[in-house]
């Protein structure tokens, strides 16, 4: 029994890193443009599929072929941020929903119509035989895909501590008259933010996709469940939005192994709940009242 | 629109079917009818009262289903189910809204659009009670007219006439709700809902009837369609069906009533469009919804107002409730600006300190306001008078100390709370409801004591009549006192910037307040407009209101305050009548510091 | 350097036109709601001229963007000062750095710690856990950090106690003697009529009066209306 739970916890961690991914992408446009991507969860899914043809078609191995995926999909990203919310900036916020709704529902359909709805699998150099580590089984792939996405959630903290770019960005979330008046270049910086966003989906949707497979409709549920983990763990705190994605996923892992599998992804909406009767500010700022 | 159009467009609307007689036509005429009640429904929760539910079109799919199961598994006859099919979906609708409006804004509409796909994953999952993804077949068809008293008439045609009489009765009943206190309070809150709840407008139970009553008319058409089709299926619950929505709300234009009516007819072709367009129909959807985004952006109704050049009105109707209905109005009423200030009415404000982080604001602030007098706050720029104000109105916390009405202690209160017991304020910044009319914004400000309910709003009563002529007396005698009658029909936005500060001091008139904050109400006024000003206040003091008056204007403070209090950076350094103030040298230290003049 | 508006947007301001030469302290003066900030926030390119024409050091900047101005070398230093409150003081001032080149950077910081010590040894402290004075201070020093030409200053005295308003009164006459062309607004009419070389009283969106510092200082209606005398 105990054994059966530390095994879903462990599971859960990796899943739940890479939803901490994924979520940060989402915050980062959330924050800094007051955008809700839709298409973030189309973004995720043009990573696995970038991935996957980048290894079949360019014959790249598999860890060059996240990097491609990351930079395709930034480029997607700022066409996106270029065409469908720059020309609307000034309208409403149910209008720049429905923009980037519109695109979402536009990239489902054409991926499935090039790519057809056939999952695919993406080919990977991991031996698929398990470590055991005491009670716990772990393969070398989910080490790897825990560990490249703890990095990538460090990197993107570092990037917006240290790197100009970042502060520019914060800068802009922050107060933005103020940063226009330093002499920050808003529309720049609105697409360095959607190729950032991008990025992070991206890599999230060609990791996972590497462990399960790639399909046109795989981005619906990872985007719901982004901005869960965006709410959970408090808008603008890496850390929290780290640790809100992890407790996600071990609690995802719990159900899969003591509930049943079916119940899985009600999960994210049920700890959404929560949150939101207790403390809508989420974790980060869990030890203030909810004003 | 003018009444005769309406009833064309009645009239057209129920004789269709004589024209368009290719069976595949009416059917999309009727799957059209059907989605305008849906469109009408995200229209009352997003184009009245503001709220970005983006999941709402979801319950469609819920009220199809309520009404299936109630039908199909506990065999109700369809009316009865249609009708408890709503009911249940307005019930789920406001269990999801609760835990939904914690969030603001755009976080607020993810929130609900996540809750759509629960309701869809609930679908899909739930075998025991929805058959999953094989759905509910054998749906028992809907008979509003039944065949036996319209012999020879064709199904559709009665099904058509049957829903034409349906959605004109809704219209007339969201009509009479739109232009009710109910309608007015719901656009308040989409204009301006911090006004809003400075005016009492408690902003919550409203944003949930709007969520619900949106959700009770999608139902509708959710159930309407499903005893149509005669089958019902997760698909009804998807996004796709969401978007279709979308692109009827955004297509016909928010905020009116004709806008999704519009929308549902000319775009309900989409869902058999789409349908044959199968692996694409997303891709298509999402086409047609970017183009209408890019050449619609005010919708139908927008593009028709402005090639007739017709100033479009929000709140619909004015104009019409005034003279012809209730007692008629006597031209010489008195304003009653409620119950004159009691002699309990003081204001005590006791210690009140207040930190911003590490900044003291506000530092151990004592004084009183005797009731029925005028008392200015004066101090420099930065000296925590606004913040005074904003701890007063019930908008902020203070770090410690207390604020008491007629003895009632006012600093834990939200502001429409504050605003109940009989305390309103202006805002430094400019505040009303800027696409409202400068009637419509007075009438808004007169929901404290007007408002009644929804029930009372749809029926008729000699009450609800005589109240509504009474709220007509009080927007005449305001805009008379402000001098703003010859532009009550103009949009607030349009104002000149002093007739917008002279609004926002009827809006707070209006509210039978019995104690005024105004936050520098003669800034950027010229001369004559101040004058006029100083007139207006001691008119309110005349009818025994008790005035709180924050203003940098040295001669209008001077002569016009009965008492004056001094803050200077955060602290009360004076307190007296005009001519002690004056004199005092602790106050000319601080406004004009002790450098000397260059000769 | 010739700045100039010409009716600016309305409706708060009406037909402003003023000009600042090289070398000067020009103050705009007036009540609040006035428009005084408005045409600061027109100039820094923070809201739409809506008519009129912005000219500086001769390039139209009407209708560029703000992010161009600064390039320009026009800083606005912000009413309330606007610090990123969560950042430290020397990010802060390295964002006031923004568009330098990464040579120059630590160079023009080094240059500010001297101008201002106290930033020197708080640059590690956040923004909000400053005084007001200080605060102040970094935010002209954050203006400064790009070596502009033409800084505007909206009502640095905001809130400030009167012997800090003195320390003020100095950063602006130091930042002159350094060949900075300065605007200044303020409601505080006499810290601003001491400092000018010439006013401009703005009133209802409208310039009432305007003239060089002394004569507006003794004109009968400013000192009745701004002066309290």
């Amino acid at each position: 029994m105990l054994e059966l739970a530390l095994q879903q916890v462990v599971n859960g961690l990796l899943v739940g890193a890479i939803y901490a991914v994924m979520a940060l992408g989402l915050m980062v446009i959330l924050g800094i443009l007051n955008v809700l991507n839709m298409a973030q969860g189309e973004l995720y899914m043009l990573g696995g599929y970038f991935s996957y043809y980048a290894m079949s078609l360019f014959g790249v191995d598999y860890f060059t072929s996240i990097i491609l995926a990351m930079l395709g999909a930034a480029a997607v990203g700022v066409a996106v941020e270029r065409l469908a919310v720059r020309p609307l900036l000034g309208r409403s916020v149910f209008t720049v929903f429905l923009s980037t709704f519109a695109v979402s529902m536009m990239l489902q359909d054409l991926a499935q119509i090039l790519w057809s709805p056939d999952p695919r699998e993406i080919p990977t150099p991991f031996v698929a035989k398990p470590i055991a580590l005491g009670p716990i089984l772990l393969t070398t792939q989910r080490i790897f895909v825990f560990l490249l996405a703890v990095a990538a959630v460090t990197g993107f903290w570092a990037f917006l501590r240290w790197s100009r770019a970042g502060m520019a960005i914060r800068a802009l979330a922050k107060d933005r008259d103020a940063a226009l008046l330093m002499g920050i270049n808003a529309d720049r910086m609105h697409a360095a933010t959607f190729a950032l966003g991008a990025a992070l989906a991206a890599a999230a949707g060609a990791l996972l996709g590497a462990m399960f497979n790639v399909y046109p409709t795989m981005g619906e549920l990872p985007l719901l469940k982004g901005f869960a983990v965006v709410i959970m763990g408090g808008m603008g705190s890496t850390g929290g939005v780290f640790a809100a994605g992890l407790i996600l996923g071990i609690a995802e892992g719990l159900t899969a192994g003591f509930l049943s599998t079916g119940y899985v992804d009600m999960v994210a909406f049920g700890t959404l709940i929560v949150v939101l009767l207790i403390n809508p500010r989420g974790i980060a700022h869990w030890g203030r009242s909810s004003a | 629109m003018p009444r005769v159009a309406w009833g064309g467009a009645f009239i057209t609307l129920v004789a269709l079917p004589a024209v368009v007689v290719n069976p595949y036509a009416r059917h999309v005429l009727l799957v059209a009818l059907m989605f305008s009640f849906v469109a009408l429904g995200l229209n009352v929760v997003l184009g009245y009262a503001g709220q970005h539910a983006f999941g709402h079109p979801v319950f469609f799919g819920v009220g199809a289903y309520a009404s299936a199961l109630l039908s199909v598994r506990a065999g109700w006859p369809v009316l009865a189910a249609l009708a408890g099919g709503a009911a249940v979906t307005t019930l789920i609708a406001l269990a999801v809204g609760w835990p939904c409006f914690r969030l603001r804004g755009i976080y607020f509409g993810m929130a609900t659009f996540a809750f759509a796909r629960v309701i869809y994953l609930v679908a899909q999952n739930w075998i025991g009670l929805t058959r999953g993804p094989m759905g509910i077949p054998s749906v028992p068809p809907l008979e509003l007219l039944p065949a036996a008293m319209f012999p020879g008439v064709a199904r559709e045609v009665r099904l058509h006439v049957s829903l034409v009489l349906l959605l004109a009765l809704t219209l007339g009943l969201l009509h009479r709700v739109i232009g009710s206190a109910v309608g007015r309070s719901w656009i308040a809150l989409r204009e301006n809902e911090e006004l809003a709840g400075s005016l009492g407008i408690p902003a919550l139970r409203y944003k949930m009837a709007a969520f619900g009553a949106g959700a009770a008319l999608a139902a509708i058409g959710g159930g309407l369609y499903a005893h149509y089709v005669s089958f019902v299926s997760p698909s009804e619950l998807s996004f796709h069906y969401i978007g279709i929505v979308f692109i009827m709300v955004i297509a016909g234009g928010t905020g009116t009533l004709i806008g999704p009516v519009l929308g549902g007819l000319v775009f309900g072709v989409l869902p058999e469009v789409l349908r044959v367009a199968e692996q694409a129909r997303n891709l298509l959807l999402g086409s047609i919804l970017l183009i209408t985004i890019a050449i619609l952006p005010e919708g139908l109704v927008g593009l028709w107002a402005r090639a007739s050049s017709w100033r479009r009105v929000p709140a619909e109707h004015g104009a019409e409730t005034a003279p012809d209905r209730g007692a008629p109005m006597r031209q010489n009423a008195p304003l009653r600006a409620g119950p004159v200030a009691l002699p309990s009415d003081a204001l005590e404000i006791q210690s009140v300190t207040h930190r911003f982080g590490g900044l003291v604001v506000l530092s151990d602030v004592s004084f009183r306001v005797e009731p029925g007098t005028i008392l200015g706050l004066i101090g420099p720029n930065g000296a925590g008078k606004t913040t005074l104000f904003n701890i007063i109105s019930g908008i902020l916390r203070p770090t410690a100390g207390r604020a008491l009405f007629s003895g009632v202690p006012i600093t834990e209160c939200s502001p429409a709370a504050v605003a109940r017991l009989g305390i309103v304020r202006t805002f430094q910044i400019t505040s009303l409801f800027p696409d409202l009319s400068v009637e419509d914004n007075v009438r808004t400000a007169t929901y404290l004591w007007a408002h009644r309910g929804l029930v009372s709003a749809l029926a008729h009563t000699s009450a609800s009549r005589t109240r509504e002529a009474e709220i007509e007396r009080t927007v005449e005698e305001t805009l008379r006192l402000v001098r703003l009658t010859p532009s009550r029909k103009v949009p607030a936005c349009a104002l000149s910037y002093g007739a917008q500060r002279g609004l926002e001091v009827a809006l707070a008139l209006a509210t039978r307040c019995r104690l005024i904050l105004l936050d520098e109400p003669a800034a950027g006024l010229n001369p004559e407009e101040t004058a006029h000003l100083r007139e207006v206040i001691l008119g309110l003091r005349s009818r025994g209101l008790t005035v709180v008056l924050i203003e940098h204007d040295m001669q209008l403070v001077m002569g016009l305050c009965d008492r004056i209090v001094v803050l200077n950076h955060g602290e009360k350094i004076v307190e007296g009548s005009p001519q002690e103030i004056v004199t005092d040298p602790r106050v000319i230290e601080a406004y004009l510091g002790s450098e000397p003049v260059r000769a | 350097m010739g700045v100039q508006a010409g009716y600016g947007p309305a409706p708060v301001l009406q037909g402003v036109s003023l000009s600042v030469r090289e070398g000067e302290i020009v103050t705009l003066i007036g009540s609040n709601g006035a428009g005084k900030s408005t045409t600061l926030r027109a100039i820094s390119r923070l809201i739409p001229v809506r008519a009129g024409t912005i000219r500086f050091r001769g390039e139209l900047i009407s209708n560029a963007s703000s992010h161009l101005v600064v390039r320009r070398g026009l800083v606005h230093i912000p009413e309330g000062r606007r610090l990123f409150t969560d950042m430290t003081v020397k990010e802060n001032l390295l964002l006031g750095g923004y568009t330098c080149g990464r040579r120059e950077l630590d160079g023009r910081l080094a240059q500010v710690y001297e101008w201002f010590p106290v930033l020197g040894e708080r640059e590690h402290q956040l923004a909000r856990s400053l005084s007001g004075g200080e605060q102040q201070m970094v935010a002209i020093a954050r203006g400064l950090m790009i070596q502009p030409a033409f800084v505007m200053l909206d009502e640095p005295s905001l809130g400030l106690a009167p012997k800090l308003v003195g320390q003020v009164a100095e950063m602006i006459r130091s930042i002159r003697a350094r060949g900075i062309t300065v605007m200044l607004v303020e409601q505080n009419a006499r810290l601003a009529l001491e400092l000018a070389d010439r006013a401009y009283v703005l009133q209802t969106g409208r310039i009432a009066l305007e003239g060089p510092s002394r004569e507006v200082l003794n004109n009968q209606e400013v000192r009745a209306a701004y002066l309290g005398l």
